[in-house]
């Protein structure tokens, strides 16, 4: 059985999920890391262990001599997994470290989902070219399947719309408003306690989060031409505890709902009214979309949109996809 | 007997004790002293509005009955949409009935009710049935200080799409009020419509507005 060699970039929250995903299986090596300071590299495998533990104790993982721009361009590897957070505005570090390991032919699987939003048909030509794949999985709905599924699943079908929940950190926030009459402040103020929230939540309560993935879905796999300046924006800052209790009276829920209408060219993401028995209605940091096909009818995919093991199962997948379709 | 006013029911909740607003009409007293007369001048207005609504008479089965049914209603100016009468769909009691849709301004509709029954015959049912597309939106922001007459005018229609239904919760005079709103309308194109001059009047006075998913857009 052929060992595929990985650089890991990005030693984060998801890096180290993926870490731990990978150290359980004989069919990955983990020959290069690094982080946003340093980097590290060992033809024989390195122990993540040890180099976290490094991390943990000094900031770096490695040699700042290595960064991950000089680890993607002059280490040898299989696949590079990306998994640094996400720079909506230009990509960057992680926009031009695919670019370096596309270019040289390797496979590349990310999570970030900054790189993909922005630049998705350029990667996907450069991927072609240099015979590689680039996959990226995780970047929309984090363990659910539903770039694969819309891909592969419902191949053939005529996408008429999607819509669903596609930012955790605001249906938790709507969750906990709805159920516990907890005001929009109080239920942010819990969702950071915890860890649902980052310190600055902005790009997820406005929206922008959501968005962005809409943006992936609409350019990789409804062949549309769209930016995040197409999507239109509003946010969950203002909701009420009373529209949330007017909502409930008359069987409805509130949830940030992303939504795409293909012939339209219609996407929008915006706090809705929907009906409880909807099956889009779920409760904490879930993710749910819905799906409306041509011939298939509508389907819902449902399940965790983030989390560290989560998002690694996402990359797993993708590493698979890959060491099944390519012999190197 | 049937509720002889299809237009809106209005009403205005307060939330269980907010803040204890003290104001010169003592704790009793009601803190948006401007709120009343805004309903006022929405139910006025409407009143001068043509409202089409539908009827059902029940006429006896002898000669002359459909005249003293059409009379009253050519008398009161409404002008009829349509008339359906089949002389072999009897109720009951034996009863011709003749379903009427007409269209006239609501404050003359009870004149008209009295004219019929004055005639001998009877109502059965009264009601707005031709609106039959719901969908029903919340809004949030200062609802009631952008001018919460101008908001349910312009999205009344006459004949074709009104504001059935409006909740208000107003938590505070300077926080912003939440709103439910049920719009009626005769199809989905004058719903549509309807739901665009909402979301006109919404972008112009800064108002949120949340409308369902499931069911257009």
């Amino acid at each position: 059985m052929k060992t595929w060699n990985i650089a890991l970039i990005g030693l984060g929250s998801v890096g180290r999920g993926v870490a731990e995903v990978l150290g359980a299986d004989a069919r990955f090596r983990i020959v290069a890391a690094a982080d946003s300071k340093s980097g590290a590299f060992d033809p024989a495998g390195l122990d993540i262990e040890e180099i976290l533990a490094k991390k943990k104790k000094t900031g770096r993982c490695g040699d700042p001599a290595w960064p991950a721009s000089r680890i993607a361009a002059e280490s040898e590897y299989d696949i590079l997994v990306e998994v640094t957070p996400t720079n909506a505005d230009t990509g960057e570090p992680a926009l031009s470290i695919i670019k370096t390991a596309l270019t040289r032919g390797k496979h590349v699987v990310t999570s970030n989902k900054g790189p993909v939003s922005l630049a998705s048909a350029e990667l996907l030509e450069l991927a072609e070219k240099n015979n590689a794949a680039f996959l990226f999985e995780g970047t929309v709905a984090g363990a659910v399947p539903i770039l694969r599924g819309i891909k592969y699943g419902l191949a053939g079908n005529k996408i008429k719309a999607l819509y669903g929940v596609l930012n955790g950190t605001c249906n938790y926030i709507l969750t906990r408003m709805e159920e516990e009459g907890l005001t929009y402040v109080q239920a942010l103020a819990e969702a950071r306690d915890l860890g649902y929230a980052e310190a600055d939540p902005t790009y997820d309560i406005n929206g922008t989060d959501a968005a962005i993935k809409l943006v992936i879905l609409a350019n990789t796999m409804l062949g549309m031409n769209v930016t995040l300046a197409d999507v239109k924006r509003t946010g969950i800052s203002d909701l009420t505890v009373d529209a949330l209790l007017m909502a409930e009276e008359t069987g409805h829920s509130i949830r940030l709902i992303a939504s795409l209408y293909p012939e339209k060219n219609l996407l929008e993401v915006s706090p809705r009214l929907i009906s409880k028995t909807n099956p889009l209605v779920v409760t904490g940091t879930l993710n749910a979309v819905t799906v409306e096909t041509e011939y298939a009818g509508a389907i819902t995919f449902i399940g965790r949109g983030a989390g560290s093991v989560e998002t690694a199962s996402a990359i797993l997948a993708d590493l698979l996809f890959i060491t099944d379709k390519y012999d190197r | 007997m049937p509720e002889a006013s299809p237009s809106a029911d209005i009403c205005v909740k307060k939330p269980p004790a907010p803040l204890c607003i003290e104001n010169d009409m003592g704790s009793y007293g009601n803190p948006y002293p401007f709120l009343k007369e805004e309903l006022l001048r929405i139910r006025g207005i409407r009143l001068q509005k043509n409202v089409r609504t539908s009827l059902r008479l029940e006429l006896k089965d002898k000669p002359g009955q459909l005249l003293a049914a059409i009379e009253p209603i050519s008398k009161s100016g409404a002008n009829i949409i349509t008339i359906s009468h089949q002389r072999d769909t009897k109720s009951v009691n034996g009863a011709l009935i003749v379903d009427i849709v007409i269209s006239l301004p609501e404050k003359r509709l009870v004149e008209l009710m009295d004219a019929l029954r004055a005639n001998g015959v009877a109502i059965v049912r009264i009601g707005t049935e031709h609106l039959t597309c719901t969908k029903t939106f919340i809004l949030i922001g200062h609802i009631l200080h952008t001018d919460l007459t101008d908001t349910v005018n312009r999205i009344d229609k006459e004949n074709v799409a009104e504001v059935t239904e409006l909740d208000l919760v107003m938590p505070g005079m300077a926080e912003p009020s939440t709103a439910k709103l049920t719009i009626k309308a005769m199809s989905e194109l004058e719903m549509n419509q309807a739901v665009t001059t909402l979301k006109d009047i919404a972008a112009e006075k800064h108002l949120l507005i949340i409308n369902q998913i499931g069911g257009g857009l």
